[in-house]
């Protein structure tokens, strides 16, 4: 036997906490086995056998000829190369109705090859359902996974529909799994509009607000200025109980106290929604209308941790837990099956390239086919095994190598004008407070103490 | 000594790499009523009727 390369071990309380970043595992150590589980987890294996085999299950004490990063390259192979998914991101078109201070597409703007295509026709339209389905026959998969992106895809609601009845068809046809969402600014999304979504099989959509009005509406005004706050808090109020609503929050370090004020907010109204902290990023160097001040990443990372524990005391059953699943790659654009397809049929992998039309990987032809070209090849080449800073990580297995925006699209392809100011993961800076988080948590929900 | 998270094994892990993302909400330590008794999570999502469908094709 040897001992895991990839232990956390976090001092709580008079006890400790012991991940394990291979399988997840989470074990709470009390004080009177503190001692001998520390012996345990140093390489001293003479401790008592309910010790030794809690450590065993959790992965903390593995066999010695266990190679982890094997494991770790192997989930990484497997899910980079399989056929259950198929992906398809739809920028349903290039067009907002919001002029948002921070808007990374429309930095981009510049450096973006003019695009005449800012809508689906209806002929593209047919040609992605033909593409989809080819491929659904081809690659047999179990999961059609459809998101609905833009611009506003809201602005595109009767095409948003045509397509997603029609996936909504052809999955039953295929007998595959459809799962789908929408990416909206939630100004559009009516109690109408969501039982629409809904009756198509979109059930979920992810909208954003970025605080109280004081902040929403000075960081994401309509095209003409005017607030958007209350239309779009009124609308989300009205559609949770049709359809699932995570709430992005985009942060600055000047809207945190109004980012907690909107958590308390929606508690009073019973507005149950699944929470997405995000910092606030602007490209440095490109123009920007966005003046408050940036977070940086080491930050953010304090922030999001204060934040969900006012989600807690708001919400006292929101579910949390970042642990329950294993993350084999950072990003499903690398997935040999994702795709993120332009009113254009050109075929892109990451959401950050919609816009920019720079670096596609190929194009869905008129007639349903499908062109891929040698771009694809650098992105299904892409190893975070390769990266010596990542791989020296201590969250490495959790994070798997993080965004690979800048090492893929500025480094390698050389496709992108400019870097984004972080790949990593708040993780990095904020994994013992969150596992303490989760474990606090956990430990009074099952009633272990107060 | 208690586990917070259990430890999630490949076969969990290969189970739920079919649901895209976060099916069954939190599967780990408190599953909220299992539709298939063989299915380590499976709760269906308010939304997704369709969802025991899914449970049914991994236990094929």
């Amino acid at each position: 036997m040897k001992v895991s390369e990839w232990n956390i071990c976090i001092p709580y309380n008079k006890g400790e906490i012991l991940l394990n970043e291979i399988t997840n595992a989470i074990l709470y150590v009390e004080d009177e086995n503190v001692e001998e589980a520390n012996r345990a987890i140093n390489g001293d294996f003479q401790v008592k056998n309910e010790i030794i085999n809690s450590l065993i299950q959790g992965g903390f004490i593995i066999p010695d000829d266990f190679d982890e990063t094997d494991r770790l390259k192997s989930r990484f192979n497997a899910y980079k190369f399989s056929s259950k998914f198929l992906r398809f991101t739809i920028a349903l078109t290039l067009d907002c109705n919001f002029s948002c201070q921070y808007c990374y597409q429309s930095q981009l703007v510049p450096f973006a090859r003019p695009n005449t295509h800012k809508r689906f026709d209806e002929e593209m339209l047919r040609a992605v359902l033909t593409a989809t389905e080819n491929l659904i026959k081809s690659e047999r998969p179990h999961v059609l996974s459809i998101t609905y992106y833009g611009g506003e895809p809201l602005l595109e609601l009767k095409k948003l529909l045509e397509f997603s009845n029609a996936y909504k068809k052809m999955s039953k046809d295929y007998d595959l799994r459809y799962t789908s969402f929408v990416v909206t600014n939630g100004y559009l999304l009516t109690k109408n509009v969501a039982k629409k979504l809904v009756q198509s099989g979109v059930n979920s959509a992810l909208v954003t607000l970025d605080g109280t009005q004081e902040f929403h509406d000075k960081y994401r005004p309509l095209k003409d200025g005017s607030g958007t706050f209350e239309t779009i808090y009124r609308n989300i109020k009205e559609v949770t109980e049709i359809m699932d609503i995570t709430l992005r929050i985009n942060i600055s370090k000047d809207s945190v106290g109004s980012v907690k004020k909107l958590i308390r907010r929606l508690a009073a109204d019973g507005v149950k929604v699944d929470f997405d902290f995000q910092m606030i990023e602007v490209v440095p160097g490109l123009p920007s209308n966005f003046h408050d001040g940036l977070l940086t990443l080491e930050e953010f990372a304090k922030v999001e941790v204060d934040l969900y524990k006012e989600v807690f005391k708001c919400f006292p059953n929101y579910e949390f837990n970042p642990f329950s699943e294993i993350r084999p790659a950072r990003c499903d654009a690398l997935c040999k099956n994702s795709f993120v397809v332009e009113p254009d049929g050109k075929l892109y992998k990451c959401w950050g390239e919609v816009g920019s039309s720079r670096a596609n990987v190929g194009k869905i032809n008129l007639n349903g086919s499908i062109s891929l070209n040698h771009r694809l090849d650098t992105w299904l080449a892409y190893s975070p095994f390769e990266d010596e800073e990542c791989k020296r990580c201590k969250i490495f297995p959790l994070c798997m190598g993080g965004c690979v925006f800048n090492s893929l699209l500025f480094e390698k392809l050389h496709v992108s004008p400019i870097k984004k100011p972080y790949r990593c993961i708040p993780l990095r800076y904020n994994l013992e407070a969150i596992v303490k988080l989760f474990t606090e948590r956990r430990r009074c929900q099952n009633g272990f103490h107060k | 000594m208690d586990f917070i998270n259990n430890p999630i094994t490949e076969k969990e892990m290969n189970y739920f790499s079919l649901c895209d993302g976060n099916p069954c909400g939190d599967y780990n330590n408190v599953c909220g009523g299992c539709v298939n008794k063989d299915c380590p999570g499976g709760v269906p999502r308010k939304h997704e009727p369709e969802w025991p469908w899914h449970c049914a094709q991994v236990n094929k």
